[in-house]
């Protein structure tokens, strides 16, 4: 089976499209705390929003105004093209960005006159039995929604068979990110974040079935070899393979990242109770750690980010961070003594969704590398 | 020969915490306001409560709450401890741009650059241990903003001392409303566990009753504005910032009654706060220029423009009305919490944004709009075209977009916040 698709990052109109076709509805989904499986469920295709190469959001720029991150305004100019072509959004209050992409594609899409669905579902920014019993809720009202929208009933049987196909795009998942734990791996950070964000382009069925072709070829791959320092990503949405790929042609070798649309996209195994489906998928999306959002996780976030590195034999931190977000704006505070403790530095880069200055991400890279660089 | 603020300058060397040097210099000014102006006292004798009631808490055998957003700051008066609502350290240092930029540089250094100088302040007064007390426990939510949600998870970290957490919901429906009185329920709980003392529902009643007094105060102040001329001037709308942790506070309420009687006082004489006559009734829809309240008053004297209301800090009054049912008691505090200045038109879904602006609009005879915006406040910037649009097609009101720093001053110089205003009433608004 040909797995190329994998590695094409550009946006693609292509299953949305079969899909609406056939009858069924399309949502875009904002952000990671939008379950997924629920929108299975309902038969209703889940794409996850994302800007791969929106160069120019001035039209966003007017409804948001230059003070907001480049990655919210890049999404709702897609959104103002047509660039995704969908008969709504779930939405859940990630950051203040992703939720004033709420607000104004809502009244973007009434202004013009575009019928949408737009669904808002709260996501505690906090993990306890209250606010694990509030977004229970929110998940069984959004299933609801979904159930009218589509006209499809949302079983147990067909929530637990959404989680046990999402499950197993996990476990696949997880496969291909140990595939860069060797010392010579058969993909590069580049291609490993364009397999992951080829997941918001088509259907989980089809991507489950062209990792498994990619993972049962991987032996067969050329290993990477001749880079001078292995590298790991973190912060901001990160959904430009380009961007990966710059820093790898300076010598880097990208073999982890934190990203929310890089590798964690899909997080461990979610393990549903029978007697209470839905809350079990509340449970699993408020203990997952995907950003800083939330108020109580980050002693958890900053040792997944330290045992990240030691386990892929990170020489380097790269912590990138758009200009205006906030979320991944303080997280130095804290993670570099601890990243320092275990012989890591870290390079800080700022950027915005659009690779306006890739030559300075290159010069700045690769006096990063020459740094650490491990002679042999 | 010029006058030199010694306690600035130990501030600025590290030698004196804020909070002695806020205290003592409002100490200072009511010393001088009852030599010179006895009649003035009311505008200082709430700063000298406010500050030397944190400074001298620990002396008093009182515990110090710090908390941040919406927080309900009633229940921290009924435990007998004093709340020190973090904000208003901020909006108390932003007039003073040199020692507000030592503490904004100072946590740069640490975080990030465009993260809100309230949070900036705030932490970096931290990071130079120069808030001059150790709050016993401190309280967040997790609004107003991303910002504020990175900021005190760090601080928490670096005081070290017992934290309770709010969540506020996106939606503040009935289930909203219900899922946050829930927490006050846990809040009290952590509130018995950190004084170890039960809660006395006498002492609540009689927080409530002070809270209901001062918000019908407020009210009624707010009331007042609606009156042409406006008979009160722009910056005494700083009361608002006040209100979310000084609503039980006593002090609030000889400090809004006196309010009234002055703002009662000019309609009666048929005067307003424009001595050369009131042309723009302005709506500044986010907050206040902290860093130079006098251009209120310029404004007010150069062109006939007072600032009617700033919509982010438009205080909405909330009433406890059964003091003897606490499960109605807790639901009104919830309700507080969702309607606290900022929170109630920054969080959640922006029809809450322009729901406050409508009423403003509808009420207080506005003639004249300006989104006087902060630049850290980076998700009501990304309203502004929907808020402004708003005003355009219901009110036939054109939007005055203008970014400013509220607290550092380094951002635009007072002139030039006055210039583009200016400019835009003489050739835009033109009255």
């Amino acid at each position: 089976m040909d797995y190329q698709k994998l590695f094409d990052a550009n946006i693609s109109k292509e299953s949305v499209g079969a899909w609406r076709s056939a009858s069924k509805k399309a949502m875009g989904v904002i952000c990671c705390h939008v379950p997924q499986e629920i929108l299975y469920a309902a038969d209703v295709l889940p794409v996850r929003l994302r800007a791969t190469g929106c160069d120019d959001y001035s039209e966003a720029e007017v409804w948001m105004s230059s003070f907001s991150c480049s990655f919210a305004k890049s999404i709702l100019q897609y959104l103002i093209d047509n660039v995704y072509d969908l008969d709504g959004l779930v939405t859940s209050d990630g950051c203040m960005q992703a939720v004033r992409i709420y607000d104004n594609w809502r009244a973007y899409a009434k202004k013009a006159g575009k019928a949408q669905t737009i669904i808002e579902i709260g996501a505690p920014r906090m993990n306890s039995a209250t606010t694990r019993a509030y977004y229970k809720e929110e998940l069984n009202l959004l299933a609801a929604e979904l159930e009218k929208l589509s006209g499809n009933k949302i079983s147990d049987e067909k929530l637990l068979h959404s989680i046990e196909v999402y499950n197993e795009a996990r476990m696949l998942v997880k496969k291909v990110l140990e595939l860069q734990k060797a010392e010579h791996p058969v993909i590069t950070g580049a291609e490993a974040l364009s397999i992951m964000l080829a997941s918001t382009n088509m259907p989980i069925d089809e991507y489950i079935a062209l990792i498994k072709a990619f993972l049962a070829d991987a032996p067969s791959r050329k290993p990477v070899s001749g880079y001078r320092a292995r590298l790991m990503v973190i912060g901001s949405a990160l959904d430009n393979p380009k961007y990966i790929e710059a820093i790898e042609n300076k010598g880097g070798l990208v073999v982890a990242d934190t990203l929310c649309l890089g590798s964690m996209t899909f997080g461990d195994e979610l393990k549903a109770d029978k007697n209470d489906v839905i809350g079990s998928i509340a449970n699993y999306y408020l203990d997952r750690i995907v950003c800083p959002r939330m108020i109580d996780n980050r002693d958890k976030l900053h040792d997944f980010i330290v045992n990240r590195a030691k386990e892929y034999k990170v020489d380097g931190l790269i912590y990138e961070k758009l200009q205006n977000c906030e979320c991944w704006g303080g997280e130095n505070t804290y993670l570099e003594p601890a990243l320092k403790e275990i012989g890591v530095p870290t390079l800080y880069l700022e950027r915005e969704e659009k690779l306006a200055n890739i030559g300075q991400l290159e010069i700045r890279a690769e006096a990063f590398i020459e740094m650490i660089e491990k002679e042999v | 020969m010029a006058y030199v603020d010694t306690g600035l300058q130990k501030v600025i060397s590290g030698e004196m915490s804020t909070l002695d040097y806020i205290a003592g210099t409002a100490e200072s000014k009511l010393e001088h306001c009852l030599n010179k102006d006895p009649d003035g006292r009311w505008i200082f004798d709430i700063q000298v409560a406010q500050w030397s009631a944190i400074r001298d808490a620990h002396k008093n055998g009182k515990k110090v709450i710090a908390f941040g957003g919406p927080v309900p700051a009633d229940l921290i008066y009924a435990f007998n401890c004093q709340p020190y609502y973090l904000d208003q350290l901020p909006l108390s240092t932003a007039s003073n741009t040199e020692m507000t930029a030592k503490f904004i540089d100072t946590c740069e250094a640490k975080t990030n650059q465009s993260m809100c100088a309230l949070d900036k302040v705030e932490m970096g007064v931290l990071l130079t241990d120069q808030y001059g007390i150790v709050p016993d426990a401190f309280v967040y939510s997790t609004v107003p903003c991303d910002s504020s949600r990175i900021a005190y998870p760090i601080m928490q970290k670096m005081w070290g001392c017992p934290t309770f957490n709010l969540d506020m919901p996106f939606r503040r429906d009935e289930r909203g409303i219900a899922y946050l009185a829930q927490q006050v329920k846990e809040f009290i709980t952590f509130m018995e566990n950190l004084t170890g003392t039960k809660m006395d529902w006498d002492k609540v009643k009689e927080s409530m009753k002070v809270a209901n007094r001062t918000n019908e105060l407020l009210e009624q102040c707010a009331n007042l504005r609606k009156h042409t001329p406006c008979p009160l001037p722009g910056t005494i709308l700083v009361t608002n910032a006040c209100m979310s942790g000084q609503a039980a506070d006593p002090a609030m309420v000889a400090f809004l009654e006196k309010e009234l009687e002055m703002g009662q006082m000019m309609i009666d004489l048929g005067m307003g706060a424009c001595m050369n006559g009131e042309k723009y009734r302005m709506l500044f829809h986010q907050n206040m220029l902290w860093t130079n309240l006098k251009t209120y008053g310029f404004l007010e004297r150069e062109f006939g423009a007072v600032c009617i209301m700033d919509v982010l800090g438009h205080f909405h009054a909330d009433i406890y009305e059964h003091l003897d049912d606490p499960e109605d008691c807790y639901t009104v505090m919830a309700q507080k919490m969702t309607n606290l200045p900022m929170i109630h038109g920054a969080a959640g879904p922006v029809e809450y944004y322009t729901d406050r602006i409508k009423y403003l609009m509808d009420n207080f005879n506005i003639n004249t709009s300006i989104f006087l915006g902060h630049v850290g406040c980076k998700h009501t910037w990304a309203s502004t075209k929907i808020l402004s649009d708003y005003i355009q097609e219901h009110y036939d009101i054109p939007t005055l977009l203008i970014d400013v720093d509220c607290i550092d001053g380094r951002y635009k110089t007072p002139e030039e916040v006055q210039d583009a205003i200016g400019e835009y009433l003489t050739t835009v608004v033109k009255i």
